[in-house]
């Protein structure tokens, strides 16, 4: 089964995807001042009429590529098949034409590829490369057959991405290594992803970035450049985009239930990195809000019936834990205005942040075994009975905790029963009283039949 | 006959509660509406009303201080107030006036009986039977309070002497035990000193402590009959009439 989440309950409005299509570069005109955005930003293409005359003149390359090789190889050899088919004829003007055509071709034939991708490919396909200040070596070779796969291979030029070259000889650039190319080109990217870019801008690898972090990730070190695909980012693969930087939490949720099932089960119903830290709107985990927030995130499935059926877990699990001490503080703090004085345990601080066992595991920091020490974390001077207190997340039944459950019944029972009794009795002198008062308004006396 | 007595005359007034005993209700209604305004948010810590509450009290750190604070008044209080009562009846300076007697219980069939038209007014002591009621539900209920406020406060102690499962019972006793009490206060309490026809818009006896002639006479007979034992008049089984308290 599958299911679409939204965890931490934040919803970008669809319209700002719309407003994104809106100034694609296939999709408009281009450099329209109407649209958002810097024009220097937008994707330009060179007009036809210009490129015709651009082409030849402007590389060298080209010229030879085009004029000599392919109508040789692609053109010659069907017009000289049909060349000497009218040679025998003896028709001495139509050797005239032919080789008229094939000069023309070449012009025409790189007219057809200006504005194209195969205008790039026909150096681009060559395993090229170019050595950065830095001595790193940067492959310029493109895969054509998988940037076409990708999800922008049949929708964007390279030059909507690669703004700055338009035309070859290409601009000189000055980049001193992989890193900061990565980071010129990543703002390619903003430019039709406007909400994408936007939720980033609220997450906690956009500060990394404002602080002049150069380890910040961007869009392509988690989507790629030239290959990105529709599922090639999806729940299974979301952990190893982010073990690159985070290789410890990598190891520990690989052993988790969560990180278990979904790595090697291939099991997409468990989160991922994703599912609680939000995709682009990382929160800062540290911050006080994300750990008031962490209740209502393990609510997300685990209060969802449907999907908690699958594991036979009960969903008792949230509403048992928010009406406990710990659970009536969260819900508080997250109210009050300002951070709370003391922290109040939350899921993660009995189960395990990334490492979360099943409760089964005898290694899990809930079992029996482990939950004095657990509790310990907090309360330093608990002893064995200590523990107890905690309900293990059952509501109180005759069997689980009968202390807890014949109180609240004697109160279901009391509570009514008292307060009845006085209502009637409240209500029965507010009787009297009326009655006596409309008596008295007639002129008789309702107790006046005892009267001796 | 009570009717023009009333009227004719200005209404006569005798002491009821001493400074000391307004000085007392008043401190407890002040520490039971703190704990109530405290306590209650976190009883509903799902409604708006209580983020609001939390807000106002400038959070929840404070809040749980407040109510913990106006607790121990409260837990001083009650154990002062149940030592001088104590001492005071043992050593014949304060008259036991709230002690339950099977005379009440008499009292309670009675005053059913006469609320239904059935029987005669029952005749009060100085403090009737719903009063008797009220006083020893709230001291009991205190006392629960208390006990269950102070494991929850302690809960790292109590689990020294006691199995853990005490703790949520003591939260469960604690929260229904507050919901009891307000619910009795609300419906009785306000009932009696403020929605009641004859004392509405609100019995001011325990403002200035004072009581009418009238009004002792016909809602406390047996007090007013200890009071002035040479008078007779009106004070036998005199037939009730509400309206006569005007």
């Amino acid at each position: 089964m599958k299911l679409k989440r939204y965890p931490g309950g934040t919803k970008v409005p669809p319209g700002i995807y719309l407003e994104s299509w809106s100034h694609h570069p296939i999709c408009v005109k281009k450099n329209d001042p109407a649209l958002p955005g810097p024009p220097e930003r937008r994707f330009r293409q060179i007009p036809p009429l210009l490129a015709l005359f651009l082409a030849p003149v402007s590389g060298t390359f080209f010229m030879l590529g085009f004029l000599i090789l392919t109508p040789l190889i692609l053109l010659a050899i069907p017009f000289l098949a049909i060349g000497r088919l009218f040679w025998y004829k003896g028709a001495g003007k139509f050797k005239l034409l032919i080789v008229t055509v094939m000069i023309l071709c070449g012009p025409i034939w790189v007219y057809a590829q200006v504005g194209s991708n195969q205008y790039c490919l026909n150096c681009h396909r060559n395993p090229l490369s170019k050595n950065l200040p830095d001595g790193t070596k940067v492959s310029l070779q493109i895969h054509s057959e998988k940037y076409i796969k990708s999800v922008h291979g049949r929708k964007l030029l390279c030059t909507a991405c690669h703004t700055d070259i338009q035309t070859f000889p290409h601009p000189r650039r000055s980049y001193k290594d992989r890193r900061d190319l990565v980071m010129a080109y990543s703002k390619a990217c903003t430019t039709c992803h406007v909400g994408k870019f936007k939720e980033f801008q609220e997450g906690v690898h956009w500060a990394l970035l404002q602080a002049k972090d150069r380890r910040a990730p961007l869009c392509a070190d988690c989507h790629g450049a030239h290959t990105i695909s529709n599922d090639g980012l999806n729940g299974n693969n979301v952990p190893h985009a982010c073990a690159n930087c985070h290789p410890k939490v990598f190891s520990d949720y690989k052993k988790s239930v969560h990180g278990g099932a979904l790595l090697n089960k291939r099991n997409t119903s468990v989160p991922s990195c994703a599912t609680c830290h939000r995709s682009h709107t990382i929160e800062d985990p540290r911050k006080v809000e994300f750990r008031l927030n962490i209740p209502k995130l393990c609510a997300d499935c685990h209060a969802d019936e449907e999907l908690m059926e699958l594991y036979g877990i009960s969903t008792h699990v949230v509403s048992t834990y928010l009406n406990d001490f710990h659970g009536v503080s969260v819900a508080l703090y997250g109210a009050q205005n300002g951070a709370p004085a003391r922290l109040t345990a939350v899921c993660t601080d009995c189960h395990g942040i990334h490492d979360i066992r099943s409760v089964k595991d005898p290694e899990s920091h809930v079992v029996k075994k482990n939950l004095l020490k657990t509790c310990k974390k907090c309360h330093p001077g608990a002893t064995i009975n200590f523990p107890g207190a905690w309900l293990s997340h059952y509501p109180p039944s005759p069997d689980r905790a009968p202390l807890v459950y014949y109180v609240k019944l004697f109160y279901f029972l009391f509570i009514p029963g008292v307060v009845g009794g006085l209502v009637i009795h409240l209500g029965l002198d507010l009787f009297h009283d009326i009655r006596t008062r409309w008596a008295a308004r007639k002129g008789k006396d309702v107790d006046g039949q005892d009267e001796e | 006959m009570a009717k023009t007595k009333s009227s004719n005359k200005k209404p006569q007034y005798i002491q009821r509660f001493s400074l000391k005993q307004r000085i007392e209700h008043w401190l407890f209604f002040s520490l039971f509406v703190t704990l109530l305004l405290t306590g209650l948010p976190q009883k509903f810590f799902e409604t708006g009303w209580a983020a609001d509450a939390v807000r106002l009290l400038g959070g929840l750190d404070f809040m749980r201080w407040l109510h913990r604070m106006a607790g121990w008044g409260f837990s001083i209080f009650v154990v002062y107030f149940l030592g001088y009562s104590i001492i005071g009846m043992l050593l014949g300076r304060v008259a036991p006036t709230m002690i339950p007697f099977p005379a009440d219980l008499r009292e309670v069939c009675k005053s059913l009986l006469w609320n239904a038209g059935l029987a005669n007014r029952p005749l009060s002591p100085r403090f009737n039977y719903q009063q008797k009621f009220e006083f020893w539900g709230l001291l009991f209920g205190g006392l629960l309070m208390m006990v269950t406020g102070l494991m929850l406060y302690f809960p790292i102690q109590t689990a020294r002497w006691l199995p853990g499962q005490f703790i949520p019972a003591a939260k469960t006793a604690h929260s229904y035990e507050a919901m009891l009490a307000l619910l009795v206060i609300a419906f009785w309490h306000l009932y009696n000193a403020i929605f009641r026809p004859s004392v509405f818009p609100l019995d001011r006896t325990m403002i200035h402590g004072k009581i009418s002639l009238d009004h002792l006479k016909e809602e406390y007979p047996l007090e007013y009959r200890r009071l002035f034992p040479d008078e007779e008049d009106g004070c036998a089984e005199t037939p009730a009439d509400p309206s006569s308290s005007r």
